[in-house]
């Protein structure tokens, strides 16, 4: 599992290659093993694992997801009951089940190898799929399996269960299948009163006992349609009573007038006239209406899964009790003043003061600025932080419940809220206006035709305009929006978002982490090593974790087996030494080794090397520009729009020219990067901000839309409103163009369901529509309009080369 | 002829039934994955397992 047979000297250095496990381009080292090439150690296990296991198949269709490497005791807190509940569908004897949410699985192989995980852990009974809901059931055997290892299993094969604090709280209730009953009940109702219609169709003249008949067929055509009016129709009469509860009307009260308005209007034909009612019609409107809004769920579920980008948060914590002992704690439970230990990697849950003598962290994960900072006894870590090195003592500020990561979230919740509010105001005025369109249409007929006539334009009316269309329009021209974008790499978080992109003529870069490549350094050496003592410092790097060691190590480590590596220490923030055959090699700071009087001692990105004792000068290293950097800014300039570079170092790298931007700022505190947005702001221009990290964090907040580059997708930013993946980078000018192109779609289906009421909402006025075709057409225009939107973006999509 | 249409509906009753107890036991909600658990070929190896797991689940 572990990948420890792998055989380290099968090492090679080749470019292309891309890894057997996941497909992906092995961008270091590939690990070789049985002819079979891996870009990392996790994929190599998975593979390995499911070789063993011959579960192969799984590579036919695509290729797999690349494992993150986790830590098994970070799951330790699901087994405690409060936890492990939330997963637990039944529970019988032993036997177990669970149900988890993966968000990940994409594909027909997913479904194949998470049907067959008994075969990889027999404490596991039976696995199934619901791949519509991204769900998987898990039966296992609760004494010899515990949930925890199945979360390692999942996480190891790269299939990350959704374990978020949102989604801990409770398994989402399931409306689709309430539904699909009361689409059954209503159109076998439907049918039913159409087969005992049939000598009315068919207009036949009736002698004296054929009459008695239609009379029985009348009566069990109402009983019919009771369970029809009673249950079936039960969600349009709950959904307008709150309305009217909250004083607001919504499209279901029109929908509910017309269903109880025929149903009525049967009932007294029935008795009074003793004529047949108009059950077939009252029928087939809840059927159609339940049938359509069957297929806009389907729609809209899948639209809200494509808007969940990936969330990390932490989920438990080892809390150290008052007699030193450490207990595995949901992180919910934690309490201001608790102690908690943290260790390498792991997530500082809210903001809290350091207890341990010293620790470093990094930001990274709010900030994405990789270098991590030294702290020591007493001074204050923020929430989002994550530890890095030794393993640290923390003790909290606040509750969790009122930790930043959670209030960022809430936050983001109210946004939402914002724009149902919008839909509602849109919802009430053109539900008013129907109800008046329909009390006028209703005299005029009854004037002219009419009760009968009256009664007919009247549901009609009601039936046949429907403000769905309207609002569907921009909202599956914007959802397929989304999805081609999200596609493409690029994350946008809501529907304003894409308006706000659409005006933005201003973009604002930060640099570090934006223009230039964090995960890569230009190693400059101004070092008189040789390449022996090189491949010496190497090893020592090697052992760290900081990145500047990582990339030292990277160029310089080789891996040879007559070389060991004695009394190393890593000093958080300061620097490492290590024994090499003998010789004490010391890198870090100026301060560390003692080469203050040096010009570069003042430059942070320069690692000084010290061999027993002897200065031997030292290497820089900077980030290197992204290679797309030149083209992507070149090509948003041809499109018009104002480039500025805001960035807080002393210097330019030499790769940026000064005249790809209208202007250049550097030195800048972040404070001076509000400033500058704020005044281009006033100067009345749409501004988009490009940054990622912390020193951004004001400026993104202060822009009109916020970008952030990921190279990391797993990470969380707050305050942004979009997100790039790093390598599709590049893509970012075509997409605003697509963005900026995709407004026609909504423009043309507005006018499309524009046209559609109003040709709509004449022939019901003047009585030449009958309620049960207005009852047929409202569904199919909604299906014509989702087809419609799709088809527009597919062909922009095309034009514009894009995924 | 009261009586044929009184058979007729308890037919259709009969059916509508089935369908209700089906779509309480979830058999709508996942329309997709059976479609494709079909198509895999069981290898000689899981045979049994997979015969365990077609009990458990007719």
């Amino acid at each position: 599992m572990k990948g420890n047979t792998i055989d380290e000297s099968d090492i090679q250095t080749e470019v292309d290659v891309k890894c057997t496990h996941c497909g992906l381009p092995c961008v270091e080292q590939p690990v070789v093993k049985n002819e079979n090439r891996f870009c990392c150690q996790g994929c190599a296990a998975v593979y390995h694992l499911l070789n063993q296991n011959d579960l192969c198949q799984y590579y036919d269709n695509e290729k797999g997801l690349k494992p993150e490497t986790t830590d098994v005791s970070e799951f330790e807190f699901l087994d405690e009951k409060e936890s492990s509940s939330k997963f637990v569908v039944f529970s019988q004897g032993n036997s177990v089940q669970y149900r988890f949410f993966i968000p990940g699985m994409h594909c027909n192989s997913c479904i194949y190898l998470l049907e067959r995980l008994e075969r990889l852990n027999p404490g596991i009974n039976s696995s199934r799929v619901d791949f519509f809901n991204k769900e998987l059931l898990v039966t296992v055997d609760q004494s010899s399996v515990k949930l925890s290892e199945i979360v390692v299993l999942l996480f190891h094969l790269g299939y990350k269960p959704d374990l978020t604090l949102s989604n801990l709280s409770g398994v989402k209730k399931r409306k689709y299948s309430e539904r699909s009953v009361k689409i059954g009940i209503a159109g076998f109702a439907f049918g039913n009163i159409m087969m005992l219609s049939f000598p009315e169709y068919l207009g036949l003249s009736l002698d004296a006992s054929s009459f008695v008949l239609k009379r029985w067929f009348d009566y069990i055509s109402l009983v019919l349609a009771l369970p029809v009016l009673f249950y079936c129709s039960t969600e349009f009469f709950e959904s307008s009573f709150k309305a009217i509860r909250q004083k607001t009307l919504n499209i279901d009260l029109p929908v509910m007038i017309a269903v109880v308005a025929t149903f009525l209007r049967s009932l007294y034909e029935l008795f009074v006239n003793h004529q047949s009612g108009y059950f077939d019609s009252m029928t087939g409107i809840v059927f159609l209406l339940l049938v359509g809004r069957y297929f806009q769920d389907l729609t809209y579920h899948s639209l809200t899964f494509d808007r969940d980008y990936k969330s990390y948060f932490p989920l438990s914590a080892r809390l150290l009790s008052s007699r030193n002992q450490i207990k595995v704690v949901n992180i919910h439970q934690l309490k201001r003043d608790d102690i908690i230990e943290l260790r390498n990697g792991e997530l500082v849950p809210a903001d809290s003061t350091v207890v341990s003598p010293f620790i470093t962290v990094d930001y990274s994960f709010i900030t994405g600025e990789s270098i991590p900072v030294a702290l020591s006894l007493g001074e204050k870590v923020y929430a989002g932080a994550k530890i890095a090195g030794n393993t640290a003592q923390l003790k909290l500020m606040t509750d969790t419940d009122n930790s930043r990561l959670v209030k960022l979230w809430s936050v983001e919740k109210t946004k939402d809220e914002k724009e149902d509010s919008l839909t509602e105001n849109i919802n009430y005025y053109f539900t008013l206006g129907l109800l008046l369109i329909s009390a006028f249409a209703f005299i005029y007929q009854y004037q002219v035709n009419g009760v009968g006539e009256a009664f007919k334009s009247l549901t009609s009316v009601l039936i046949v305009a429907c403000p769905c269309i309207l609002l569907l329009a921009t909202n599956f021209a914007n959802g397929h929006l989304l999805r081609s974008l999200k596609e493409n790499g690029l994350f946008v978080k809501n529907k304003q978002t894409i308006n706000q992109l659409r005006k933005c003529d201003t973009i604002v870069f930060d640099k570090t982490g934006t223009l230039t490549d964090n995960s890569h350094y230009i190693i400059e050496d101004s070092t008189n090593l040789n390449s022996s003592e090189k491949q010496k410092m190497g090893l020592v790097c090697h052992q760290s974790i900081h990145p500047y060691s990582v990339a030292l190590s990277k160029v310089y480590y080789t891996y040879s087996p007559d070389k060991t590596l004695n009394a190393f220490t890593d000093i958080a923030g300061k620097g490492l030494q290590g024994e090499v055959d003998g010789l004490l090699i010391r890198l870090g700071s100026a301060k560390f080794i003692g080469a203050e009087s040096s010009k570069e001692a003042q430059n942070s990105g320069v690692i000084h090397v010290e061999i027993d004792g002897v200065y031997c000068g030292y290497f820089e290293l900077r980030h290197d520009i992204r290679n797309e950097t030149k083209s992507i800014l070149e090509a948003l300039k041809v499109q018009n729009y104002d480039l500025y570079l805001s960035s807080g170092d002393t210097e330019l790298n030499q790769e940026i020219d000064r005249n790809w931007f209208n202007k250049v700022f550097i030195k800048q505190q972040p404070e001076d990067k509000v400033a500058l947005i704020k005044s281009l702001k006033k100067e009345g221009k749409v501004v988009c901000m490009a940054g990622d990290g912390l020193n951004d964090a004001p400026a993104l907040k202060e822009a009109d839309i916020a970008i952030s580059v990921a190279d990391n997708t797993s990470s969380f930013f707050p305050a942004c409103d979009v997100l790039i993946k790093a390598e599709q980078l590049g893509k970012l000018p075509t997409l605003l163009k697509f963005v900026n192109a995709a407004k026609w779609v909504i423009i043309i289906s507005f006018v499309f369901s524009l046209l559609y009421n109003v040709i709509g909402l004449y022939f019901a006025i003047t009585a030449q529509l009958s309620p049960l075709i207005a009852a047929i057409l409202m569904p199919s225009s909604s299906m014509t309009m989702l087809v419609l939107t799709w088809v527009l973006t597919v062909g922009i999509k095309i034009s514009y080369k894009l995924k | 002829m009261i009586i044929l249409i009184g058979a007729s509906l308890l037919l259709a009753l009969l059916f509508l039934w089935f369908f209700i107890k089906a779509s309480r036991k979830g058999q709508f909600t996942d329309i997709y994955t059976p479609s494709v658990r079909i198509l895999f070929d069981d290898e000689i190896k899981s045979t049994t397992s997979a015969s365990k797991e077609n009990e458990k689940h007719s």
